[in-house]
């Protein structure tokens, strides 16, 4: 998911603790502060450190003069074999080339585990908004197979190359394409293809599983320690001594009440993030040092979609504004089917009974006549962008397409 | 479906194209999927329109007034709206231009100088001396708006009006005018016993005169900051000790100038020394003296 | 309500776009600083305008903010060409203005300020109530909510570089030139701010202006500057007839605008700038159309939505320079006058509309004729000059100050956003009550 999405999961954690909110009142606690930095911190830790400390066997560095993709495809279809082989795991980066301040040379990296098939496909340039525009044209995985099984992986990297958006013309001529083959059977827990874009070119891991397959992990450096349950456990005590130790300055102790609600936020907000990771592609590993691979996620949505990120968003922003209502000294609002009730949310029953329809109006309603916006969208107009295949009604699989899961 | 006609020259950058080509050659926009800019003729009638409701709706709006009678002090601190005729206009002088005015009002049907259906409506300080630089803004019997908070407890019920533009004439009356200068129910307050004391004698006991007004005189400006809001003074004659006076609004005195300062005796906590805090409605709080000039 | 009274205040608001669109010009100039100069002419006529309704001096206010907000960005889209040696990424518009389509771009723009006015004038009355629970919800909460800011700010910026380098310290250090540049203008710009909230060095009479030469020195200046240096030609501007977007990028960008545009008008201390960018992540913004469609909406909905809501019953807030300065001299009271107030907006916004299209013809063809540099230049001195009348010699060296700081972001290819901490940090800090504390720890009080 976006920055944003988990920087408010993280913000929407914390506003469920009263105290976080009470505080605006009265002592002004920056609580929820810590809440978005631990929702937005894995993300922090992996593009900002993480990665830079990762070692890679194989590094393609392909340019404008040497677009080879003949190099690219073997040397990822070898690095494939040599995890096989080798039982160890083999880490290759291919990387970007950026022609000028607007413009990238795009080059497509296709791995079909059926076919045993490395597909490299240098393609057009392309800026920041065309790349990041490619996931809402691509089909749908089963149509790229059948038509792959119809025509070869080429002409269909040459069909999307053609047809999402880029800067015209610049398809190079003649057409620079190379299939490479592998021997080993692999599990591939990502996407089909791959294009190398913007920022930083992708990188795989190639790993021996138990079942002797290899596994092809994309940008493997992310979502491993960083995305962990047990890294957000540390986030408590570290909260616990940065509200502490603000406790001592201002004459509270060290053991205040806010340095005990951030012993607690801090893991649930970082938690916020693994969770909702979890809802995309990648999945994250989960229980380091004890586990190694990263979980599978659950693949309703992608961490591109639009609708994904808005709908998580706007869940996130209801829960922040029912919180910091409930738990104001006086209420801004109070919810029609609670009227009758005596008390105020301080009663279990007037506070749930308040939640309930607060829940349906303002919650559910809304989302799911988004949601139904959204698929009749899809229908009408989404499907017409899709990049077809000459076949008549493509499938519709979700609702981002196949963008980058980062 | 019908094929839409594709363009030749790109309609976003005008160069021309290889036929059928449905995204331009040299910029990459669509040359089929366009949106027309008589979109935006079309927005522009639709807030004309717009406007038009607006207007109407301003036009016929009436206002919700508030019976006199209603104003109990379970609507203290309310924002009303009240119709009424002026039945009385006093006016309250105190030193130094604050004054205050009073316009007792009373809602249609009348009833009589003690009734439930009369209100005090009180502007002071700005409002004030807006009111009493306006002779014959309002006449005895005039109908008039007024848009003010409510301050209603046990003992007592008026209205406070922040500015003259939320009294409005709805009906001239036949009345007598009022000149302020000369109005009947015009009155000098009891002066406010104010201390008069030299710098010296405040800062040698300054808690005795903490947050009071006091008159300050004869002193003697020592500075006048071009860039800040205050100036400095001393006792006349001695270059020690000095004040800050701040928060004078009229024309600034000269350094050398004799003067009187009237204001608030206060400790600022934050540099942590005392001032005199002069409030900025008050136009006379700072006097220059001439010789034999007595307040 | 009088129908004289009504075309007097539509009149005053028209004269008030004219003059907009006349000061819209000058690429980086802002519109409150065009207000502050109508005020001190406004104060000098005190007597002249003290006779006057004070609903027609607000009207003509009303109008300048709209025309400016609808046309001021056509100018440095087309006076301010950036130069690619200088940046890392070069914004939608300025892409579009090197492909011949900075009319498309102004157009766009214009497309997503005329929701917005439609918004504003035709929606706005419906939902006072709403906005005003959400403004009574979020107002002892501001401190924090500008504190996410700052903190989204600082964490949401990632490395631009390609992770080349061979060792882990060389790419460590490559990409951390530039986070740590963008951390250190921030930092830098909060201790100005701080220094500026603290100490007004400006003439006494015109302290409320006393953040005009810090943000003149941080934005208009280094742009203006950038221009004048840049190596750059701007091709001869295609009049499009029609807009490359579709439905769904009308749709898209206006909803990022709005949540943009609410979040800042309804949060003091923030800018556009920053809660575009927040809205458009939180909104999955896709593309440039969408982008530049959203600016237009979210500026037009932060200048004019964040004054109306002066005027707009169960709120009447006093957000903004305009709404500050209206406020000096009239107090809004009733409905009637927020429907007056509502369609003098839309009438500004017809009228700014309308003139858009010529505006950026006339701009575009401008471009042709003067070397955009001049342009910039004369821009330049004009700032610098009118900084000087009213904020005296220390305006310009406190301008002097913050246009070094302004121009680090040119050098180093971060983002300029940061910049903003200097009305984040001590806002924030101010609202959290810890403001002096903080001061105090760098000597300012």
């Amino acid at each position: 998911m976006k920055g944003i999405t988990h920087f408010l999961t993280g913000v929407a954690t914390a506003s469920c603790f009263p105290l976080a909110i009470q505080t605006a009142f009265a002592d002004k606690s920056f609580l929820m502060l810590y809440g978005g930095f631990c929702g937005i911190l894995p993300d922090t830790l992996d593009f900002k450190f993480a990665r830079y400390f990762w070692k890679f066997d194989h590094i393609v560095n392909l340019t404008e003069d040497n677009l080879d993709a003949k190099l690219a495809a073997e040397t990822v279809a070898k690095a494939i074999d040599e995890a096989a082989e080798t039982g160890k795991p083999v880490r290759v980066k291919l990387n970007v080339m950026r022609v000028s301040t607007n413009y990238y040379r795009t080059v497509t990296v296709q791995i079909d585990g059926e076919r045993k098939e490395v597909t490299t496909y240098v393609g057009p340039l392309k800026t920041m908004s065309h790349v990041m525009a490619r996931g809402e044209t691509l089909p749908s995985d089963a149509a790229r197979y059948r038509s792959i099984a119809e025509k070869g992986p080429i002409p269909v990297l040459r069909d999307i190359a053609q047809k999402s958006a880029s800067l015209p013309g610049t398809i190079p001529e003649p057409e620079i394409a190379h299939v490479a083959k592998f021997k080993a059977d692999v599990n591939n827990t990502y996407y089909a293809d791959t294009e190398i874009g913007i920022f930083s070119g992708p990188d795989w891991q190639f790993a021996k599983q138990e079942d002797g397959r290899v596994r092809i992990d994309f940008i493997p450096w992310h979502r491993h320690w960083s995305h962990s349950i047990t890294l957000g456990l540390l986030l408590g005590p570290l909260g616990l001594l940065l509200f502490g130790l603000s406790g001592l300055l201002s004459g509270l102790g060290f053991l205040n009440p806010f340095a005990i609600a951030a012993l607690f936020i801090g893991p649930l907000a970082f938690w916020s993030h693994v969770f909702v990771d979890q809802l995309g592609h990648l999945g994250s590993n989960l229980y380091p040092p004890w586990t190694h691979w990263r979980s599978l996620g659950f693949k309703w949505s992608t961490s591109s979609s639009a609708f994904g990120n808005q709908m998580v968003n706007y869940i996130s922003a209801t829960i922040i504004l029912w919180n910091i209502n409930a738990y104001g000294p006086k209420a801004v609002f109070t919810m029609p089917w609670a009227a009758r009730i005596a008390g105020d949310f301080g009663d279990p029953l007037y506070y749930l009974v308040s939640l309930l329809n607060y829940a349906t109006v303002v919650v559910a309603i809304p989302l799911l006549a988004a949601y139904l916006i959204a698929l009749v969208h899809r229908k009408l107009y989404f499907a017409k962008r899709m990049i077809n295949f000459g076949e008549e009604d493509e499938g519709v699989e979700d609702f981002g397409g196949g963008g980058g899961d980062l | 479906m019908a094929t839409p006609e594709i363009p030749r020259c790109c309609p976003s950058c005008g160069k021309e194209n290889p036929p059928d080509s449905t995204v331009c050659h040299f910029c990459g926009a669509s040359t089929v999927e366009r949106i027309s800019l008589k979109i935006v003729s079309l927005g522009i009638v639709l807030l004309l329109a717009i406007a038009a409701a607006h207007f109407y709706l301003a036009m016929s709006y009436a206002p919700d007034y508030a019976a006199i009678p209603s104003l109990t002090p379970d609507r203290n601190f309310e924002r009303v709206r009240v119709k009424g005729r002026v039945a009385d206009v006093q006016i309250v002088r105190e030193a130094y231009d604050h004054h205050q005015v009073r316009i007792e009002l009373e809602g249609e049907g009348g009833g009589g100088r003690y009734s439930d259906n009369r209100i005090s409506v009180r502007l002071e300080g700005e409002p004030a001396n807006d009111f009493l630089s306006n002779p014959g803004f309002l006449n005895r019997g005039d109908l008039i708006d007024v848009a003010a908070s409510l301050y209603a407890g046990d003992n007592y019920r008026h209205l406070s009006l922040s500015s003259m533009q939320f009294i409005r004439i709805l009906e001239k009356g036949s009345g007598a005018p009022i000149d302020p200068s000369a109005a009947s129910g015009s009155r000098y307050a009891p002066a406010a016993p104010a201390p008069k004391a030299t710098v010296a004698e405040l800062l040698a006991d300054p808690e005795k005169f903490r947050d009071q007004v006091v008159i300050a005189r004869p002193l003697e400006v020592v500075e006048v900051p071009e860039a800040l809001p205050f100036f400095r003074v001393s006792d006349e004659g001695k270059p020690e000790p000095q004040l800050v006076v701040i928060g004078y609004k009229g024309e600034l005195p000269a350094v050398g100038d004799q003067i009187s300062v009237r204001g608030k005796f206060i400790y600022y906590e934050k540099k942590g020394y005392w001032e005199i805090q002069v409030r900025d409605w008050d136009k006379g709080a700072v006097i220059v003296l001439t010789d034999g000039t007595s307040e | 309500m009088d129908i004289f009274i009504i075309l007097i205040c539509c009149l005053a608001a028209l004269a008030g776009v004219a003059i907009a669109s006349v000061f819209s010009l000058i690429p980086g100039l802002h519109i409150y600083n065009v207000i502050a100069f109508t005020m001190m002419i406004a104060f000098a006529a005190l007597d002249l305008f003290k006779t006057m309704d004070p609903l027609i001096t607000t009207c003509f206010i009303m109008g300048l903010v709209v025309g400016f907000s609808v046309l001021f960005t056509v100018s440095s889209q087309f006076f301010q060409p950036c130069d690619d040696s200088y940046r890392s990424m070069m914004l939608p518009h300025e892409r579009f203005l090197f492909e011949g389509r900075g009319y498309e771009a102004a157009m766009l723009s214009g497309i997503g300020s005329m929701f917005a006015l439609l918004m504003i004038s035709g929606l706005f009355p419906f939902v006072t109530g709403a906005i005003g629970t959400l403004r009574q919800l979020i107002r002892p909460h501001i401190y924090w909510i500008l504190g996410l800011v700052s903190l989204f700010i600082l964490m949401s910026e990632w490395p631009k570089d390609h992770g080349v380098g061979k060792t882990t310290g060389q790419r460590l250090a490559d990409a951390w030139v530039q986070l740590g540049m963008g951390l250190f203008v921030f930092v830098v710009s909060g201790i100005l701010g701080l220094f500026v909230f603290c100490n007004t060095i400006i003439p006494v009479d015109n302290a409320f202006q006393s953040l005009m030469p810090v943000f003149i020195g941080l934005f208009a200046i280094p742009s203006q500057l950038m221009t004048v240096i840049a190596h750059a030609r701007i091709p001869k501007q295609y009049f499009a007839g029609s807009v490359d977007a579709a439905p769904q990028d009308l749709a898209r960008g206006a909803l990022t605008g709005t949540v943009g545009g609410m979040f800042s008008s309804l949060t003091p201390g923030l800018t556009p700038g920053p809660a575009l960018l927040m809205s458009a992540h939180a909104t999955a913004s896709s593309g440039e159309k969408q982008f530049i469609i959203g600016g237009g909406t979210a500026r037009v909905l932060y200048y004019i939505g964040a004054l109306v809501l002066f005027f707009m019953p169960d709120v009447y807030m006093r957000r903004g320079g305009a709404a500050i300065n209206i406020s000096l001299f009239f107090v809004p009271e009733t409905a009637e006058q927020y429907f007056l107030i509502s369609g003098i907006i839309a009438v500004a916004g017809a009228a700014s509309l309308l003139l858009l299209g010529r505006y950026c013809k006339f701009c575009a063809n401008v471009t042709q004729k003067i070397d955009f540099r001049w342009i910039s230049l004369g821009g330049m001195i004009l700032l610098i000059a009118m900084v000087w009348y009213v904020t005296s010699w220390r305006g310009v060296v406190l301008m002097g100050v913050a246009t070094a700081l302004g121009m680090v972001p040119n050098f180093w290819h971060t983002r300029r956003i940061p910049l903003l901490a200097v009305l984040l940090v001590p806002v924030c800090l101010n609202m959290a009550g810890v403001g002096a504390k903080v001061a105090s720890w760098f000597g300012f009080r």
